[in-house]
Order: C-alpha cells, then sequence, then structure tokens
C-alpha cells in the first residue's frame, strides 16, 4: 500500500514535472520566439527610426539652415548678423558632417552650403536684396535638390525596412508553424501522459478502493462482533450484578447465620463447659453415691445381720417361748397364765421372726437393690464419666465450632469484601463495556466515513457506477449501502446504576 | 530663367510697394512717428551721440578718412572698421534705446560721414540727401514711406539734428517700421 502510494505519488510528481517541462518548453519556445521577435523587431523598428531620425534630423538641419539664412536676411543690426552667422554656420557644418553617411546627399549638401556662402556674401557686404535675390536664386534650389536627395535616402530606407519587414514577417510565419508544430507535438505529448496517468493511477486506486471496502466490510463485521460480544459482556455484567446482589443477600443471610452460630457456638461452648462442669460434679457425686450406697449396703448387711440376730433370738424366744409353753403346761394352772405369756411372747417372737425376716427380706432386697444401685452407680459413673469425656469433646468441638465460626465470620466479610471488590470490577466492566459501545459506535460512524470515503475513492477513479452497482463479492454490499447501526444499549449493572443514582448498591460491604 | 523669373517677381513688388508709399500715413501713425521724433531729439542730445560727433567732426580717423563709397561696399558687415561703428559709445547708447519699431539708426558727422550705426549703411556719406542736410539746417526731417526688399516691410526714415550749444552738428537718422509702430 506505501509502494503503492509511493508510486503514485512518484507518478505524480513525474507527471507535474512533465506538465511543468511541457509549459516550461511551451512557454521558453514561446517567450524566446516572442523575445527574438521583439529583439529583431525592436532591432529593425530602431534601425529604421534611427535611419528616419536621421534622415529627420537632416531635414531639420536643412530646415535650420534655411530658416536661419533666411532670418538673417531680414537682419541688419550686425550684432544680430553676427550671431545668425555663427548659428548658420554650425547648422550647415552639423548637416554636412550628419550627411557623411548619405551617398548624394553629401554633395548636395555641399552645393547648398557654397550657395548659401554666397548669399552671406551679399549679405555681409550690406546688399540684403542682392542677398535675397541670390537666397532665392541659388541657395533655395539647393536646398530643394538637398531634400530631394534626403527623400530618396528616405525612400530607400523605407523600401529597406519593408523588404525585411517582409522577410521579417516570412521568418515569423516560419517559426510560427515550427512553434505551433512543437506546441501540437508537446499537447499531444500531454494528452498522451495524462491518459497514461490517470490510467497508472486510477488503478492502483481501484484497488487500494476495493481492499478498502474488503477492509471496511471486515471491519463492519468485526464492529458487529465487538458490538454483540459488547451485549453480552453488558448481559453478563447484568447477571453479574443481580447474581451479586443474590450472592449480597445470601451472603447476609450467611453472615447473620454465621454470627447467630458464633453466638450458639459461643453459647453451646459455655454450655458444654457447664455441662462438663456438671458432668464432672456429677461423677463426683456418683462416685461419692457409689460410696454411699456402698455405706448403705454395709449398713444393710450390718443390718441383715441384725436381722438375722434378731431372727436369731426370735427364733430362740419362740424355743423359749415353746420351752416356756410347755414348761407352763407342765406346770398346769400355775402355769396358765405363764403359758399365755409364753404364747406371747412366742407370738412376738413369731411375729420378730416374721418382722426380722421380712425386714431381712427388705433389708436382702434393699441390698440387692444397694448392689443394683451400685452396679447402676457404677454405670452412671462409667456414663458420667463417658459424658464427661464427652462433654469435653463437646466443649472442644463447640470451641473448635466457635472458633470455626468466627473464622467463618472472617471469611465471610473477606467473602463480602471480594464481593465488593467484584461489584467494582463489575462496575468497571460495565464501565468498559459502556466504553466499547460508545468505541463501537465510534467505530461504526467511522465506517460511515470510511465507507463515504471508499464511495469518494470510487468516484475519483471514475468508477462510481461500479460501486454503486455492485452487490456481494464487490466493495459496495449490503454492509456498505445499509444504514449503520447504533451500538446496542448497554444495560448497566443495577449497582452500576445504583451507584450512579447516589444509592448504596444491593450488596453493599457489611462493616 | 527661374533667377530672371524672381527678379522680375522682386522689381513687381518693389514697385508695388513704391505706389503704396505713395499713400498717406494715417494721423495715428503720423502722431506715433512725431512722438518718436521728439524721443530722437532726446537722442540725440544723448552727450555720448554729441560727443561723438564732436570728436568726428572735430578730428576724422584716418582709417574713416580713407574711405570712400567704393571702399565704403566692399567692407562686410564684419569687418573691423565697420565693426568699430556698431561698437563705439554712441552705438551703444543708441542700441541701449532702441526699441521693436526701429528697423536701423546710423549717426552722421556734419560732413555726412558715418559717426556710428547698429547696421551698415549702403552709403558711406549721405551728405547731398535731406536725411541729412534738412537736420543739418536744425529741423527734423521725415521721409516717405519706403519698402525694405529684405525685411518686406513699410518704413519711414525720420531724422533729427545733433546739436551742440543749439548748433546742429551732424544728423541722427532712424528708420522706423509701420507695422511695429502701429501695433
Amino acid at each position: 500500500m506505501h509502494a503503492a502510494t509511493a508510486t503514485i505519488r512518484v507518478r505524480i510528481l513525474l507527471f507535474t514535472i512533465l506538465s511543468v517541462v511541457a509549459t516550461a518548453v511551451i512557454a521558453a519556445g514561446g517567450g524566446i520566439l516572442l523575445r527574438r521577435t521583439h529583439v529583431e523587431s525592436a532591432a529593425l523598428t530602431s534601425r529604421i527610426s534611427e535611419d528616419f531620425r536621421r534622415s529627420q534630423a537632416m531635414f531639420e538641419r536643412i530646415v535650420t539652415t534655411q530658416s536661419v539664412l533666411q532670418a538673417m536676411l531680414r537682419l541688419k543690426d550686425i550684432d544680430e548678423i553676427e550671431q545668425a552667422l555663427k548659428r548658420y554656420e554650425s547648422a550647415v557644418a552639423e548637416a554636412v558632417r550628419s550627411a557623411a553617411g548619405v551617398p548624394g546627399l553629401k554633395e548636395t549638401l555641399d552645393a547648398t552650403a557654397v550657395a548659401g556662402k554666397s548669399v552671406l556674401a551679399e549679405l555681409l557686404l550690406g546688399n540684403n536684396a542682392g542677398a535675397l535675390e541670390r537666397y532665392i536664386a541659388q541657395f533655395n534650389p539647393a536646398v530643394d535638390r538637398a531634400i530631394r536627395a534626403l527623400q530618396t535616402e528616405n525612400q530607400a530606407i523605407e523600401r529597406a525596412a519593408q523588404a525585411e519587414v517582409v522577410g521579417r514577417e516570412q521568418t515569423i510565419r516560419r517559426l510560427l508553424v515550427v512553434c505551433f508544430a512543437v506546441v501540437a507535438g508537446i499537447i499531444l505529448l500531454y494528452i498522451v501522459a495524462a491518459w497514461y496517468f490517470q490510467r497508472s493511477v486510477s488503478r492502483p486506486l481501484s484497488g487500494v478502493a476495493r481492499r478498502l471496502s474488503s477492509a471496511a466490510e471486515s471491519l463492519n463485521g468485526l464492529a458487529r462482533t465487538i458490538s454483540a460480544s459488547t451485549s453480552k459482556v453488558a448481559e453478563g455484567a447484568n447477571n453479574q450484578a443481580a447474581s451479586l446482589e443474590e450472592t449480597g443477600a445470601s451472603l447476609e443471610e450467611i453472615s447473620g447465620m454465621t454470627r447467630r452460630n458464633a453466638e450458639g457456638a459461643s453459647r453451646a461452648k459455655g454450655i458444654a463447659s457447664q455441662t462438663r462442669a456438671a458432668a464432672e460434679s456429677g461423677t463426683g457425686d456418683m462416685g461419692r453415691m457409689s460410696s454411699a450406697m456402698e455405706a448403705i449396703k454395709t449398713s444393710s448387711d450390718n443390718i441383715a445381720k441384725i436381722i438375722r440376730t434378731i431372727d436369731e433370738i426370735a427364733f430362740q424366744t419362740n424355743i423359749l417361748a415353746l420351752n416356756a409353753a410347755v414348761e407352763a403346761a407342765r406346770a398346769g394352772e400355775a402355769g396358765m397364765g405363764f403359758a399365755v405369756v409364753a404364747e406371747e411372747v412366742r407370738s412376738l417372737a413369731q411375729r420378730s421372726a416374721q418382722a426380722a425376716r421380712e425386714t431381712g427380706e427388705k433389708i436382702a432386697d434393699s441390698i440387692r437393690k444397694s448392689d443394683d444401685g451400685v452396679a447402676i452407680c457404677g454405670k452412671v459413673a462409667v456414663g458420667l464419666r463417658d459424658i464427661v469425656t464427652r462433654a469435653r469433646e463437646v466443649d472442644t468441638l463447640v470451641g473448635e465450632i466457635a472458633a470455626a465460626s468466627a473464622e467463618q465470620n472472617q471469611g465471610v466479610q473477606q467473602v463480602v469484601t471480594a464481593v465488593g471488590q467484584i461489584d467494582r470490577v463489575t462496575q468497571a466492566n460495565a464501565a468498559s463495556a459502556e466504553e466499547t459501545a460508545a468505541a463501537t459506535t465510534e467505530m461504526m460512524r467511522e465506517f460511515e466515513v470510511l465507507r463515504e470515503t471508499v464511495e469518494q475513492l470510487w468516484q475519483l477513479v471514475g468508477q462510481g457506477e461500479k460501486s454503486g452497482t455492485s452487490s456481494a463479492g464487490s466493495p459496495r454490499n449490503e454492509l456498505l449501502d445499509g444504514p449503520v447501526e447504533a451500538a446496542p444499549s448497554v444495560q448497566k449493572p443495577q449497582a452500576f446504576v445504583a451507584r450512579r443514582q447516589g444509592r448504596s448498591a444491593p450488596v453493599a460491604v457489611h462493616s | 530663367m527661374k533667377a530672371r523669373f524672381i527678379k522680375s517677381f522682386v522689381i513687381v513688388v518693389t514697385l508695388a510697394a513704391s505706389v503704396a508709399c505713395g499713400q498717406s500715413i494715417s494721423p495715428a501713425i503720423q502722431a506715433k512717428i512725431d512722438a518718436r521724433v521728439r524721443d530722437l531729439a532726446a537722442w540725440a542730445a544723448d552727450p555720448a551721440v554729441v560727443e561723438a560727433v564732436r570728436s568726428h567732426n572735430a578730428a576724422l580717423p584716418a582709417e574713416h578718412a580713407a574711405l570712400n563709397q567704393d571702399k565704403w561696399r566692399a567692407l562686410t558687415v564684419l569687418d573691423p572698421i565697420v565693426r568699430g561703428f556698431s561698437k563705439n559709445n554712441a552705438a551703444l547708447a543708441l542700441k541701449a534705446k532702441k526699441d521693436d519699431a526701429v528697423a536701423e539708426i546710423f549717426l552722421s558727422d556734419a560732413a555726412g560721414l558715418k559717426v556710428a550705426f547698429l547696421a551698415k549703411t549702403s552709403n558711406w556719406s549721405h551728405k547731398g540727401k535731406d536725411k541729412h542736410d534738412v537736420p543739418m539746417t536744425g529741423k527734423p526731417w521725415q521721409g516717405q514711406v519706403e519698402l525694405d526688399e529684405s525685411t518686406g516691410q513699410q518704413q519711414v526714415q525720420v531724422a533729427v539734428p545733433v546739436l551742440d550749444g543749439g548748433k546742429p552738428i551732424g544728423s541722427l537718422v532712424v528708420g522706423l517700421s509701420l507695422a511695429k509702430l502701429g501695433a
């Protein structure tokens, strides 16, 4: 392209130089011809004028000589005669000297001078009448002859001038013919050069216009692609903004939940600690209860032993009552009362034995239950220890959960910050999308300018019809001919719009 | 042939002028002539004029004494003797008074011999001519109207005496151009 431009520039330069040279040649030739003609005509005119001036001067000198001499004839004052004589002699000498180069005239002037001397001879003698007579008889004829000789000389000059003018006219006519031929040749050369120049310039320009059209077409496609991409980017930014809004809302909820979780975890940690402490306290109490149960068992054993002792006592008493009844029965009547007492004692003994048995059973049952309680206490202690262990684990876990919740809260804060950054990036993307849209619009306008420029270029290369009738594959297709669409309006993200409207964005950063 | 024709033409013109001269001068011109005569009396009374005439009468220069009419006619106007007449004090005094109406002036002594002039006269002596003899009687003189052949103009000569102590010692002749005088 640069080489083609350079070539066109060189061609334009060469054509301009050729034009200038041709014009200069024509002008120089015409100028030289005119100058030569002018110089020769001026020389001829000057020569002829000089000849006529010299002839006129000689005529004036002759007439002056005649008039001075004629005036002298009227003079009587000697001083005036003397002065006039000097003028006359000067005029005669001047006339004779100027006639030196004119053949035929000098002789007549010499004769005139002789006649003048004859007149002067009478005049100086004071014979003015005689001088007048000689003036009329001799001097005037001599002057007439001199004038006729001068006329002859003038006629010769005129004939020579006419002959020279005729010669000059013939020469000028020949030069004009040659000049016209040269000018015609130069004009023909100029026409050929102009045709070659327009051909050599229009062809590369056509190629350039064609390539420009193709490039413009590609540029239009690229612009449309960029426009579509911009739309997608804008839509994506919009969706991203909406997602960011939802994400912000979710993050707000998550942040609340995280905060509540952290608080619950903190409370759970306290409760877990209390639980662990209660469990540990319960474990201690369970130990002490186990000890108490053991003491109860021991006491029950001791009571059982006592019961058994009592039972044995009751047995013994019963036996003794029986023995007493037997003895009372043997004692008969006397022993009747006793027998009653013995009966009573034996009833008491039996009842004691019954109570002792029942108590023993109760105590046995209590012991069994105490054993069961001990066993259960052991199990409870084990369970409590397990609970303590679990509570400790729960405490640890709840602490870890609290720490995790704090970290999670911190992470959520970081996420919110990141979302804020994403929001700014989204805004920047939206702005970029807007700028891209504006650039796309500008590109469309530039494309329009490019299209008009290409159209002008087509017109410049003289192929406007070709550009106007082109179809597919031609420089003028529907992309060039169709109206230039404005860049699709970019749907601005809400955050960007909200920020432009001065309100906080939905995904405001939590602090 | 042509010269003869021209000479005959000059003679005819001269005769015609002579006829014309016979005509009387108009009173107006005559009045001017009379006035000029009165002026000429004053010119003749110029000391340089009187002295020149007196000296010429007293002692004629030798070169003047040797002149006669033939010698006089043979002298050209450029001859030193002739130039002497036109360059002496009297001639210069008269030339200073001259105007366009004055065609010629010449001053003569008592014998009619030239004392001074502006133009060479035809005659060396005017003794015996009225233009000298009448003034020598103490009276002015006026001639007839004449045609100057060289200028072709009519003129009239007037003369007044040069007085020395009231006695005429010479004459002063002036030719007046009627054309210039009437202008």
